[in-house]
């Protein structure tokens, strides 16, 4: 298989002719599945600027008719190149469009394209935020069972988290990469607080 | 009884990563996560107690570990409490354990590395290793400033 992987400059590996980026991303005009460019963003693949306030229902719209599109049974009578592609291509939109879905995992896309993610050995957290999490952790456990307890902590996680995005919206807008970082910090630990609250309350529907 | 509570919570994606080939955990970290050691918390408004509050934002794990001092610098008591990761559970429970009786200063000398071994943390678990050592450090320094300015 030949042919240029990178987004500018690419050629169809089948028959050689120069792809348009826009309308041959997938497809060469001869009908052939294109090779995953090496250079290409999940953004590019998915249509979307490259900024936090996405249209979240023209991504997944996209997701589903790129996915029809690349489905294996239509390459099951194709050759086995294009089969392969057609899988390359699928599986990197699906990691595209899973990664763009939820405003977590997109941040920290958008921190990982501007050179600057969160590390595993950042243990950058400002002390009294640590402070809060530590206690609206002690909180759920506290409530244990009790449902009107562990709704009141949820509303105001939720609330924490709609405000949360509302600042590293602003801050991506205004393209200041290490306040979005800081937002996204809190993000992460105000949505690992609410998938806490989800297993306590799996945890006590299977008790029923 | 609140953190044995607490802890079934965290137990579920535990074992779910547990049955995944992928993650193993060492029968160490097992054992330190379904017996933690030393869960809990001292009254950090003590002149004696020295209190560390940690976190990895990378995983959004929070770590709090205290000591209490007494007169001669000895550690008599070690409490910690972790929402996170089976690691990071375990990797507080062991320093606990280990900073228990040591003087301030043999305490301070405990890295994250040894913490890793004694656990078999694989390399993508070591961040959690290096977060009980910086617990540790911030729990020490507390109590030094807070002596320091009492005493002056």
């Amino acid at each position: 298989m030949s042919g240029s992987s990178a987004l500018a400059d690419r050629k169809c590996w089948k028959c050689g002719t120069a792809t348009n980026t826009e309308q041959e991303l997938f497809f060469c005009n001869c009908g052939v599945v294109q090779i995953v460019p090496s250079d290409m963003t999940f953004f590019q693949v998915m249509k979307c600027n490259e900024t936090f306030n996405i249209d979240v229902q023209l991504l997944s719209e996209l997701h589903k008719d790129l996915q029809r599109k690349l489905h294996p049974d239509r390459y099951s009578q194709k050759s086995k190149e294009e089969r392969l592609l057609a899988e390359q291509q699928s599986a990197f939109i699906n990691k595209a469009y899973n990664t763009l879905l939820k405003p977590l995992s997109r941040g920290l896309y958008l921190l990982e394209l501007h050179n600057d993610p969160i590390e595993e050995s950042n243990s950058d957290v400002d002390p009294e935020f640590l402070m809060e999490v530590m206690e609206v952790n002690e909180d759920i456990a506290e409530a244990s069972t009790d449902m009107d307890a562990l709704l009141k902590v949820e509303n105001i996680n939720s609330a924490k988290i709609n405000l949360c995005l509302k600042e590293i919206s602003k801050t991506f807008k205004d393209n200041d990469i290490p306040s979005a970082k800081r937002h996204l910090i809190k993000l992460k630990y105000f949505t690992n607080i609410d998938d806490k609250l989800k297993e306590v309350y799996r945890t006590m529907m299977d008790k029923h | 009884m609140a953190v044995f509570r607490n802890l079934r919570i965290v137990l579920v994606p535990f074992e779910r990563q547990f049955a995944a080939p992928v993650a193993l955990y060492h029968k160490n970290v097992i054992d330190h996560y379904e017996n933690p050691r030393n869960v809990g918390s001292l009254d950090k408004n003590d002149k004696n107690v020295g209190t560390g509050l940690v976190g990895a934002p990378a995983c959004g794990d929070v770590m709090k570990l205290q000591v209490k001092v007494d007169e001669n610098g000895k550690i008599i008591e070690a409490k910690f409490k972790t929402f996170g990761c089976g690691s990071a559970i375990a990797s507080s429970s062991l320093a606990t354990e280990w900073i228990k009786g040591k003087d301030i200063g043999e305490a301070s000398k405990i890295k994250n590395t040894d913490i890793a071994k004694e656990l078999s943390l694989p390399p993508v678990k070591l961040h959690c290793s290096m977060l009980a050592e910086d617990a540790i450090k911030a729990a020490l320094n507390d109590w030094k400033v807070k002596n320091n300015k009492n005493d002056g």
